[in-house]
């Protein structure tokens, strides 16, 4: 891959892109083992997302060509979609938060499309090995506005999520004050009788509401394939989603190494 | 904390506890959105400051051209820096990029708001001395159309009037003048726009085919559609380049003095100013050069657009000294 500029800089995003797309498997697998509530969805395809990211800054790294990863996210990019019309469907106010909660990650898989198409295009020079060229005048085939599109999406979902990062209740917030933890994601507590609080749930920040809606559906879908009853302990440990905050810097730094990328390929 | 951040809470949430039961956030208001616009446009800034081009001794070299036409003591530290840069290329450009990078995550992370916009401040006003050269203003050749008065005294422009806090005293009638009252606010507003109708009345822009020239040097490099766009602007302007600048310094000037009008002129001023800022960022400036490979910044065309939504009239006025306006006080606090 062409990227140009200091060789440390491809290196240093495909390493942490790495570290992020391992994190999230890791999380998969506490939510299996322990039980821990996550966004399983996303976690998958954050995972994925991770390696197809080191494969393309660091072609060395990359075991098939980048037009492969263009499938694979076309089929991730489906899933989510079919996710966030499911979700649609169902009735309940939660509906528009899902909604808004898969969305970003949807124009996240749809910007790894565009990326693995346009690297492996003849003029972006991709080599046998599935290098990837990025940069140049946009007069190569591809479709510069789009990246330059997609990129600012990314910057502005970056920020937006760095700015609800205050609004994200710690996990040792949910393991000691599990109500005001669930009460600042505006979700009903026994302390307001069994009744959201219509000025928190107002307030509680997008990202939150749609990550603990995202968990309850995660630990259900758990409970249901374990069949049996957890321990009181395992109950309440079950509660407790896995390190949100971490997830969302996670989230944040993918919007930003994708954002990157893309304006490499304006 | 800021204080932009602690509307709309329970009191059962408060200091530690709410923080860490994420209770310090609350629904933006209109001044956070526009905070968080800036925040964009600096992680913009920030990472085009990483492509290829900036790590070499062509972008030091840039900046030393911004010295020529310079009084000697505004050129000489111009110079001086960029000499650093072109013989240290990476090492110097992977810290500008890092330290923009970190201003615009600390204005969109509420609890390092303020620090950011303080640093933003400095860090924009030195850009502006020794990588823009103070946008052209001092050597006759700025133009509203191509930039002046350089891109990153409006960071530094907004990061003022986006402050966080509110004047006490009289109401803010928009969201620029909570930070540093009325007066002070439509003085700034003042300034900038007729010093732009007095930059477009210079000698050098109303030429007969300075604006032309302008608009088609542009279209070089850039992809065919926005070619295509520069050079038929360009058309329109062939020979006309003393009536394009005073129907431009018109404009200008209207918008200068459109926020003393009543509310409806003044609304009328801050859409003239979106959409005149609008078409000098895609016809004047190329979108900033972005698909060259070579923009460090979208230019000025953003910000003057985000500058001009910080000065809409508010519907309900925002009372000055108000620690924060929640939805449920104000649904429509400033008119957004």
């Amino acid at each position: 891959m062409d990227m140009g500029g200091p060789f440390w800089l491809p290196d240093l995003l495909g390493a942490l892109t790495l570290v992020i797309a391992a994190y999230c498997l890791g999380r998969l697998v506490v939510w299996r083992t322990r039980g821990r509530p996550t966004d399983v969805d996303v976690d998958v395809v954050h995972g994925a997302m991770g390696v197809g990211m080191a494969a393309m800054l660091v072609p060395s790294l990359s075991p098939v060509p980048d037009v492969t990863w263009a499938w694979v996210f076309a089929v991730a990019a489906g899933w989510l979609a079919w996710r966030i019309v499911t979700v649609y469907r169902q009735a309940g106010g939660s509906a528009r938060i899902a909604q808004a909660h898969y969305a970003p990650h949807l124009v996240m898989a749809v910007a790894m499309i565009y990326m693995g198409v346009a690297a492996s295009g003849p003029a972006a020079g991709g080599s046998a090995g599935g290098g990837m060229a990025m940069g140049g005048s946009g007069a190569d085939g591809h479709f510069p506005l789009g990246a330059l599109v997609l990129a600012l999406f990314m910057f502005g979902y970056a920020v937006w999520l760095t700015d609800q990062l205050t609004g994200i209740a710690t996990v040792r917030t949910w393991r000691t004050a599990p109500q005001l933890a669930l009460a600042s994601a505006g979700v009903p507590t026994a302390a307001a009788g069994g009744r959201p609080e219509p000025a928190l749930a107002a307030q509680a920040a997008p990202v939150v509401r749609a990550a603990v809606a995202a968990h309850a559906a995660a630990a259900g879908e758990l409970a249901t394939a374990d069949g049996g009853a957890p321990s009181p302990a395992d109950a309440a440990d079950r509660k407790v989603p896995l390190s949100p905050r971490l997830e969302a810097g996670c989230h944040i730094a993918m919007a930003v190494t994708m954002g990157y990328m893309l304006i490499l390929m304006v | 904390m800021s204080d932009i951040a602690t509307a709309g809470r329970t009191p059962a949430l408060s200091g530690n506890d709410a923080a860490a039961a994420g209770g310090n956030w609350s629904v933006p208001d209109a001044r956070r959105v526009l905070q968080l616009c800036l925040a964009v446009v600096w992680l913009l800034d920030a990472i085009l400051q990483y492509q290829s081009f900036m790590f070499t001794k062509a972008f030091g070299q840039m900046l030393a051209a911004t010295a020529a036409g310079n009084p000697g003591v505004i050129a000489r530290p111009i110079t001086w820096s960029a000499g650093i840069i072109e013989h240290h290329p990476v090492s110097t450009n992977a810290a500008f990029a890092a330290i923009q990078l970190v201003l615009a995550l600390g204005i969109a992370w509420r609890p390092t708001v303020k620090v950011a916009l303080a640093a933003s401040v400095v860090w924009a006003i030195a850009v502006w001395w020794l990588g823009e050269g103070l946008g052209e203003v001092l050597n006759s050749a700025a133009s509203p159309v191509s930039g002046a008065p350089g891109a990153v005294i409006i960071y530094a422009l907004l990061a003022v009037l986006l402050w966080p806090a509110d004047r006490g005293g009289e109401p803010a009638p928009f969201v620029a003048a909570r930070a540093v009252g009325a007066r002070a606010a439509r003085a700034l507003w003042v300034v900038l726009w007729v010093s732009l109708a007095y930059f477009s009345l210079m000698a050098a822009n109303r030429a007969p085919q300075a604006l032309h020239d302008m608009i088609s040097g542009m279209a070089s490099g850039e992809p065919g559609w926005l070619a295509s766009l520069g050079n038929g602007a360009a058309s329109l302007v062939a020979h006309q380049g003393l009536a394009a600048s005073v129907v431009l310094a018109v404009v200008l000037a209207f918008i200068g003095v459109a926020v003393f009008l009543p509310v409806p002129a003044a609304r009328a001023g801050v859409v003239a100013a979106v959409i005149l800022a609008a078409l000098i960022w895609v016809f004047g400036e190329a979108l900033g050069a972005i698909f060259t490979g070579s923009g460090t910044d979208p230019n000025s065309g953003p910000l003057l657009a985000l500058l001009a939504l910080a000065y809409w009239p508010s519907r309900a006025a925002v009372p000055a000294g108000s620690v924060a306006v929640t939805p449920a006080q104000h649904p429509q606090p400033e008119g957004h």
